[in-house]
């Protein structure tokens, strides 16, 4: 009897620390890899397949500063500057749909980001059938010299027929 | 009993129906899928300012130390975790006259090529608007050297105030899709 009220004791532990890595332990332990110089986007591409009028929903993607030092980060809609293949690009008279919650963030050295986006597609639009892309842009305005980098996540929609 | 049963059941069969006639059903709306790919994009490059210096009409510089052609002088590093494709944009350079970024030279019009490894030669245009690819399918941990050649506006239609100009030139990088 002692022994399997200890054995439920140590299961019931177990658990709840399981639990608790899962929801407080940096996001690296989560999978994101750490950077040691410049910055990154983990989310190279994002894809919402079924889209219909009236829907709204939201990803994300997160920015990840390197431990060189602290960055101010710009995020922003823009065209595709080529289509992946089976894609058209998203009509810029559509880009309102796209709501970037955090378009400037300041990042400490080592830190992240998580940058939420929502995609909300108007009640009233004839876009059916359809497989569009656009990008989601991050620059850092932090950069000072001649040759700058940008990074982009290439987001996909596809509409419900 | 058995008549209060019949009484009961009669009841419940008509609210039902009448749920039925009231509830409006809602349309199911399709689902819609989200999927993020669990995938870093990131590079780094080693040479960001070039000083070009004064220059006269027509003057070639090479992105270098010196001015001189360097066809190695910067170095781009994949460091995120998937192949990335990388493509280059220029502006027009900020100044009193603007000198406006051209596929050609011309009177307060200058151009900028990049290096292109294929062609063996600074082929690749750098735009104003649009992009071109300086390099694709860059792996992980991959690097590419590149440099670039400026020559300067034929002519200087406008009063020059001396001041320096400035723009800048932008490496955009983005997952490599075959």
């Amino acid at each position: 009897m002692k022994k399997k009220i200890l054995i439920g004791i140590i299961v019931a532990v177990v658990a709840v620390g399981a639990v608790y890595a899962a929801t407080h332990l940096p996001r690296t332990e989560a999978g994101i890899p750490e950077l040691e110089e410049g910055f990154g986007i983990y989310g190279s591409e994002v894809k919402f397949d079924g889209v219909y009028p009236g829907y709204s929903g939201n990803a994300s993607i997160t920015i990840i500063n390197g431990k060189d030092k602290d960055r101010v980060f710009s995020v922003s809609i823009t065209e595709a500057s080529t289509l992946t293949k089976g894609y058209e690009a998203f009509p810029k008279e559509y880009f309102y749909w796209v709501t970037i919650t955090k378009p400037e963030v300041t990042i400490t050295a080592g830190g992240m980001e998580e940058i939420p986006i929502t995609l909300s597609m108007p009640e009233d639009t004839n876009y059916a059938s359809k497989h569009a892309e656009f990008r989601i842009r991050v620059g850092d305005l932090t950069q000072t010299g001649l040759v700058q980098i940008a990074l982009e996540s290439k987001w996909y929609i596809i509409t419900a027929s | 009993m058995k008549k209060f049963r019949r009484i009961a059941l009669s009841l419940v069969t008509a609210v039902s129906l009448l749920a039925i006639l009231v509830v409006p059903v809602a349309a199911a709306n399709p689902t819609v899928s989200i999927t993020v790919t669990a995938e870093v994009v990131s590079i780094t490059n080693t040479q960001s300012t070039w000083g070009i210096g004064t220059v006269a009409a027509s003057a070639v510089v090479y992105f270098s130390t010196d001015g001189t052609e360097d066809i190695d002088w910067s170095q781009i590093e994949n460091t995120g975790t998937v192949a990335v494709d990388v493509e280059i944009q220029g502006t027009d350079l900020a100044g009193t006259p603007t000198w406006t970024l051209a596929t050609s030279t011309d009177e307060d019009q200058y151009s900028l090529y990049a290096y292109n490894v294929t062609a063996v030669d600074y082929t690749t245009e750098v735009k104003s608007v649009g992009y071109n690819d300086i390099c694709a399918d860059l792996a992980t941990s991959g690097t590419y050297d590149w440099s670039m050649k400026f020559t300067a506006p034929s002519s200087f239609g406008g009063t020059e105030d001396g001041t320096e100009k400035s723009g800048t030139v932008t490496l955009v990088a983005s997952k490599y899709v075959a």
